[in-house]
């Protein structure tokens, strides 16, 4: 639910990233037919939105797996999925690695990191107000 | 938990490749080749 919940406030800011002008590009997890029946179901994005079935990338940008506590227990899980729920959101089928936990990174043309943000819990996304102080 | 290390700011971003709409696996470093991108991980599509 926080994927959805994540792309859909990206989507509502995607105007403010286009004025910057920023790119948005998510990676889920998956194999393309996961990727297009989600993006069937909840899109269309004004962005790109690829799947890593291997998860070569998510490991290339040192994202881990989490515990079992930190993807669906802990206190900060429970407070966003009451705020996605409350928003609409809606738990789907779970795809891919159950444990692995998300990042944002924002990157600059000459391909130098300006933003990193490794999630500690499964529903620890960055807010986008901090994304956007970054570019 | 493993001992992976995400990059930091000031790091060169590193290079890896995804499926694109196509199932053709494109370089993220596309997207940030003419500006600055952001670049989102999911977890998965639920």
């Amino acid at each position: 639910v926080f994927c959805r919940y994540h792309l859909t406030q990206l989507r509502r800011a995607h105007e403010k990233f286009e004025a910057i002008p920023a790119r948005i590009v998510a990676v889920g997890q998956g194999t393309p037919a996961d990727r297009d029946s989600f993006v069937e179901a909840h899109g269309p994005y004004p962005f790109p939105v690829l799947c890593d079935p291997d998860r070569d990338a998510f490991r290339a940008y040192g994202l881990a797996r989490g515990s079992l506590y930190n993807v669906a227990m802990h206190p900060n899980v429970l407070a966003k999925a009451t705020e996605a729920y409350l928003a609409g959101e809606r738990q789907g089928r779970t795809v891919g690695d159950g444990m692995q936990l998300p990042g944002s990174f924002v990157v600059s043309s000459e391909g130098i990191v300006l933003f990193a943000h490794a999630g500690k819990q499964s529903s620890d996304f960055p807010s986008i107000d901090a994304v956007l102080a970054a570019l | 938990m493993t001992d992976l290390i995400p990059p930091q700011p000031g790091d060169r971003a590193p290079a890896a490749s995804a499926l694109d709409a196509r199932g053709e696996p494109v370089a993220l470093e596309t997207f940030w080749r003419d500006g600055p991108a952001v670049l989102v991980f999911l977890r998965h599509w639920g």
